[in-house]
């Protein structure tokens, strides 16, 4: 995704489109009717636009909390990868968290997941690192709060969210691959 | 009186915008009570010893407080009972810094961003800012229990909540919140518990409903203002609860009712 693309928020329109495409593949092979890919392409698009209402409207600290939003759904869509069926229906359609799912009877745990995404984006340990400390009050969160115009965070803040955006499709694909009947 | 220095009321819906103006004067209050405080325990270090600090570029937000240089000041002061964290409070505050100064600007940022996204009609993006004034909350309400030991290891030392150990405990941020509850009768834990799933995926986002309608005047989504107030109401109380307990730790250094065991502190 090019940065002119998001800025002009084309994610909505993929986002969206991949759901779907998901939702009539599975529907089309598994004879099942289940939406759970929209609410979570819904949460990407959320946390996309309130970046960019912030971004534009100069609150930069702000915008950068949902740098950190998203790059959690980007853990949930690609333990969804490694574990098809198992986590982001559970998550939007049974309300279970990404603790409480079992797999061969071992709890989930993110870190894993994170070790797993990075094999693939090894740039993923750089962006998760910097903003992960932004949730909670914090030394990273201080400096950027009070240096705002120089600090490290802003200069790269929208090029991290579109990597991340790009990353999500990326998995996305991969996702609907699975769902598609051989030729 | 100077618009700094004058109290604003209660927090409402229309301080979102412009929190830092609300809080500065309760800022300002909490340091010269600080202040004071430490100033009658017999901490205020002689004007010159701050000087040559700043001669020898010693003086910055990150203050390098050594062994020798601590022995060194603390000879010049006569306090019975020294404890190190006062101490280096009472360092930065004549250096002209306080340790609030990243807190402070945090929530104004928590509340501004959280009004400019319920305007632009994106509350569901709002939501995720309620648990963060949450977490702003909760720190304030560590510092307030352990004064001068909480906020300058978060914001200087780089330590999260958890990692801090008060009289060799760690502090546990949700019996923090607890806390609180009990003694004031607030629902603070019910609270972030609510709002954290706003924040880490969930399918309470999927269930969250808002009225909302397209303005052909604005050419855009609109929330109305019955809904914002709506939509506010859990952050304003929030906001006051930080101005409630900010204002009445003022209050206790003034009057004296301040007395913090020092045994088992820094030395």
């Amino acid at each position: 995704m090019k940065q002119q693309d998001f800025l002009n928020k084309a994610y909505k329109a993929e986002l969206t489109d991949i759901a779907l495409e998901i939702f009539k593949l599975k529907a089309d092979k598994e004879k099942e009717n289940t939406i759970e890919f929209l609410p979570f392409s819904m949460c990407v698009i959320r946390n996309n636009d309130a970046f960019l209402t912030l971004w534009e409207a100069e609150q930069i600290e702000a915008a950068i909390t949902f740098i950190r939003l998203q790059a959690e759904l980007f853990v949930y869509l690609y333990a969804e990868l490694l574990y098809p069926e198992r986590i982001i229906k559970k998550v939007f359609l049974k309300s279970k968290t990404l603790e409480q799912i079992k797999i061969k009877g071992e709890q989930l745990k993110q870190s894993d997941i994170r070790a797993e995404i990075v094999k693939q984006f090894p740039k993923f340990t750089d962006i998760w690192n910097k903003y992960h400390t932004f949730i909670h009050p914090s030394f990273e969160k201080g400096s950027i709060l009070l240096c705002r115009r120089d600090s490290y965070f802003t200069d790269k803040a929208l090029s991290d969210i579109i990597d991340i955006n790009r990353w999500i499709m990326d998995t996305y694909v991969k996702i609907k691959g699975r769902y598609k009947k051989p030729a | 009186m100077h618009k700094f220095e004058k109290l604003k009321g209660k927090f409402t819906q229309r301080w979102l915008s412009n929190s830092s103006e609300y809080y500065l004067p309760i800022f300002v209050r909490l340091y010269n009570a600080q202040f004071n405080y430490l100033d009658r325990k017999g901490y205020t270090i002689p004007l010159e010893a701050i000087q040559q600090l700043k001669a020898v570029d010693k003086i910055g937000r990150e203050l390098d407080l050594d062994d020798s240089i601590i022995a060194e000041l603390r000879s010049k002061l006569q306090i019975e009972d020294f404890d190190k964290d006062e101490f280096r409070a009472m360092l930065y505050l004549q250096a002209g810094f306080g340790d609030w100064s990243e807190i402070a600007a945090s929530i104004d940022t928590v509340n501004r961003g959280f009004i400019k996204l319920l305007e632009a009609a994106e509350p569901l993006a709002a939501m995720p800012l309620i648990r963060l004034q949450l977490e702003n909350l909760t720190y304030i309400a560590a510092e307030l229990k352990y004064p001068f030991r909480i906020l300058h290891k978060v914001f200087i030392e780089g330590k999260q909540l958890s990692e801090i150990k008060i009289k060799n405990k760690a502090i546990v941020p949700s019996a923090i919140r607890k806390e609180f509850d009990e003694e004031h009768s607030y629902n603070l834990d019910e609270l972030y518990k609510a709002y954290s799933s706003y924040v880490h995926p969930s399918s309470k986002q999927t269930n969250f409903e808002y009225n909302v309608y397209y303005s052909n005047k604005e050419g855009k989504e609109v929330i109305p203002q019955k809904e914002i107030k709506r939509l506010c109401k859990d952050m304003i109380y929030i906001n006051r609860i930080i101005a409630i307990l900010l204002l009445a730790q003022t209050f206790k250094y003034n009057s004296g009712l301040i007395h913090y065991e020092t045994a088992g502190f820094s030395k």
